[in-house]
């Protein structure tokens, strides 16, 4: 016991102290901080006001197309030759014609633009659809006042039951994320750390230090010892990056363009609506704020107790699994280049757990596949995270789950020892599956 | 307690293809330098990962001191393995710090045991570096300090002047004998014979899995005697009843030097008078074997199996 100390000690002094790790470490928050930051405000500033010159044939669509953050119009009389020119002059970006038989034939409308217009298109466009559809049932002989009030917007908030009775807010939305985030994680950091794991023992093969430090430990306890400090190394590198992750999230905020973000989610509430439904600014503002708040709301309605308990549990079970199938490869090859042939067995479960939970995200997390996968220690990290991320999972499948997998570990662990021992001393030629078996059988 | 530091009773090791120990026993005295000799792929180094604990035996016994070999000795054995190799990217004393953990020392005996043989190889300023911007023989030199750091009873070198320039090498002799004088009994594989002729008590010889010989050196070497002598002299010598002349040769300068065998029945004594009376001797020495011509022999009379 006291030697797994001390070689848990030197794996993870060693690897802390690298200068890798503290960049990585420091720069990972800033670094997914950064780049969502960056989308959202060249998203907001690259926003420029196109110059729209419309030639409306029919009269009808004057008053619907006002000017706003994302184009100013004018109405021009001349011909579409020369209106053409205006485009290729600089004079406008656009060009929107709209013959006579629009109402008729809609799809005769034409945008003319010497580069792609893109999101101005789609809002011309249903400026125009709103109007012939109000056009035509107009003249089906229903009212302004029926029509505005068939405008109404529904959004309906899911309610799950829970067995004590008490009624909460859904939250799938959130779950969705928070799911796919725990996932990539997992996925990312077990492979990860499983690797290092593997490389660290091929290291000490390569340096023929090995049978130095054997003649003063056992295989196990240096096997042991150095699984569960690069595991340590994993949680304090999450320790770190969730802390700096909040830390600059809750500073980054208020370098964003607030008052554009507002306009930009008023802009398409609008064209969403149609200007029928005559919404007010603040409605606006309220409904804009509500997407971000309610998913605030849901992720608080969320067992966050209970995922983030389960995310270390899994993580720490789930990643000593892997890390143990890992050291025994390690100890089996004489370098990286030779892994290949091992590697791939071990990469399959990981990508099933990792397509399992993509499906139990998307069909629900009780299907009968998300279930077994939810229990079998080669994908149970992974799927059972998500499932309880969706919520609703009954105590006992969490609780066999995890009873499974430390059963799992117990006996990878064991497996990988008989296989390390014998593996470290080996030297020369690969292995092949069949002389690894044998390892596994030798006894003493 | 025991007068043997370590005995090893009827040893045998199995692996899938071969046998690379068959039925093995050996002695080894307190405070002896005992040297295994063997030719390449004798098992050598699988009787010392045995006695490392490295491995376990399939059959026999290991006694340390008296007592059944157990994981308690392990901080008394020092190990050099042939293929030694430290952490490259690893502090000097960090390094040895660690290693002398792992075989039991705390941390302030580590370091005032570290300090005293910093002192003594002078390589205080290497304290920081790094093991990979060491030279070889320099990494060579933190190697022995980390085996023998610990003071242990048993010292294991497995060819421990491979690497070495003359200097080092005499300096780890050196330093070998020190460690004798000190009580510590060593046990070195090599196959180098003149280390062994240098250095060792006793010896065994491991050949094709099995003990071919064993024992004192000098009680070795008196048995592999074959009582020839070698006479250089002036004058004519021919056989008698006291001894039979093997082979003559001229040398450049004029004298003669031939090999004679003793007769069972005559002393030395008696044969040195009849040569007086015969020959001019310049010199006369007995033939003793050197350890190489003993290795080669023994080897050659194992018959193939």
């Amino acid at each position: 016991m006291k030697n797994i100390l001390l070689v848990l000690k030197r794996e993870y002094l060693v690897r802390v102290t690298k200068k890798s790790f503290i960049v990585l470490s420091l720069l990972m928050p800033i670094l997914i901080v950064g780049i969502y930051s960056l989308v959202i405000y060249m998203t907001v500033s690259s926003i420029e006001q196109k110059r729209v010159s419309v030639i409306d044939k029919t009269n009808l669509f004057r008053e619907k197309f006002k000017d706003s953050k994302f184009a100013k119009y004018e109405f021009i009389n001349t011909s579409l030759d020369s209106a053409k020119s205006r485009v290729l002059k600089k004079q406008a970006d656009l060009i929107v014609y709209i013959p006579e038989n629009i109402i008729e034939e809609p799809s005769t409308m034409k945008i003319y633009s010497e580069k792609t217009v893109g999101d101005v298109k789609n809002k011309i466009e249903s400026i125009v659809q709103n109007k012939i559809r109000d056009i035509k049932l107009e003249k089906a002989g229903i009212k302004q006042e029926v029509l505005e009030d068939a405008n109404v917007n529904v959004n309906a908030e899911s309610v799950n039951i829970t067995e004590t009775g008490e009624e909460k807010k859904g939250s799938e939305g959130a779950a969705m994320i928070v799911g796919m985030i725990c996932v990539i994680l997992m996925f990312s950091t077990v492979l990860g750390f499983g690797m290092q794991v593997m490389r660290g023992v091929i290291e000490e093969k390569t340096n023929r230090i090995i049978e130095v430090i054997i003649s003063s430990v056992k295989p196990f306890e240096l096997m042991m010892g150095k699984i569960l400090g690069v595991g340590a190394v994993g949680l304090t590198q999450f320790a770190l990056w969730i802390f700096l992750t909040l830390a600059i999230s809750t500073v980054a905020p208020s370098l964003m363009p607030r008052q554009q973000m507002t306009e930009m989610v008023k802009e398409q509430v609008q064209t969403q609506a149609g200007d029928k439904a005559k919404v007010d600014a603040k409605k606006i503002e309220k409904s804009a704020g509500s997407i971000v708040t309610r998913l605030l709301e849901q992720i608080k309605s969320m067992n966050l107790g209970l995922i983030i308990g389960c995310f270390l549990f899994y993580f720490f079970c789930g990643y000593i699994f892997y890390a143990s199938i890992y050291a025994a490869i390690g100890s089996a090859v004489d370098n990286e280049t030779d892994t290949q042939q091992f590697m791939f067995p071990v990469m399959i479960p990981l990508m099933a757990s990792y397509l399992f939970s993509v499906m139990a995200v998307q069909f629900g997390a009780d299907s009968s596949i998300a279930f077994w996968a939810s229990m079998v220690p080669f994908s149970s990290p992974i799927v059972m995270m998500v499932r309880v991320t969706m919520g609703g999972v009954p105590a006992w499948e969490i609780a066999l789950s995890m009873a499974l997998l430390i059963g799992g570990i117990i006996f990878m662990v064991w497996l990988a020892a008989r296989i390390y021992r014998v593996g470290i001393l080996m030297y020369g030629k690969k292995p092949s599956w069949k002389e690894i078996w044998k390892w596994m059988t030798y006894k003493g | 307690m025991s007068n043997n530091i370590l005995e090893v009773h009827n040893v045998v090791k199995r692996y899938a293809e071969h046998t690379a120990l068959n039925d093995v026993s050996l002695n080894i005295p307190k405070g002896v330098i005992y040297g295994l000799l063997g030719p390449n792929g004798a098992g050598k180094t699988s009787l010392i990962r045995i006695i490392n604990q490295i491995t376990g035996p399939d059959e026999g016994k290991i006694l340390f001191d008296g007592e059944k070999l157990s994981a308690q000795h392990i901080k008394q054995i020092g190990y050099l393995p042939e293929e030694r190799g430290l952490y490259k990217k690893m502090k000097v004393g960090e390094q040895l710090l660690y290693l002398a953990q792992l075989k039991g020392l705390s941390k302030t005996e580590a370091l005032e045991k570290l300090k005293e043989w910093f002192i003594k190889f002078d390589i205080k300023s290497w304290w920081g570096k790094n093991i990979e911007d060491l030279s070889k023989g320099m990494q060579q030199k933190i190697q022995f300090v980390a085996t023998v750091l610990h003071e242990p009873q048993l010292i294991i070198l497995d060819e421990p002047f491979s690497g070495f320039d003359p200097i080092n090498a005499n300096l780890i002799r050196d330093e070998i004998l020190e460690l004798k004088a000190k009580g510590s009994t060593i046990l070195f594989s090599t196959h180098r014979m003149d280390t062994v002729e240098d250095l060792c008590d006793y010896v065994a010889l491991i050949h094709k899995s099995k003990k071919v010989l064993d024992g004192r050196k000098l009680d070795i070497k008196e048995s592999y005697k074959t009582h020839t002598y070698t006479v250089d002299y002036k004058g004519e010598l021919g056989s008698n009843n006291d001894f039979t002349v093997l082979s003559s040769a001229v040398q450049e300068d004029g004298f003669m030097k031939s090999t004679i065998r003793l007769n069972p029945e005559t002393s030395v004594n008696k044969l040195i008078k009849g040569l007086i009376d015969v020959i001019e001797i310049r010199s006369f020495g007995e033939n003793i074997p050197s350890m190489n011509d003993i290795f080669i022999s023994a080897v050659n009379e194992v018959p193939e199996a």
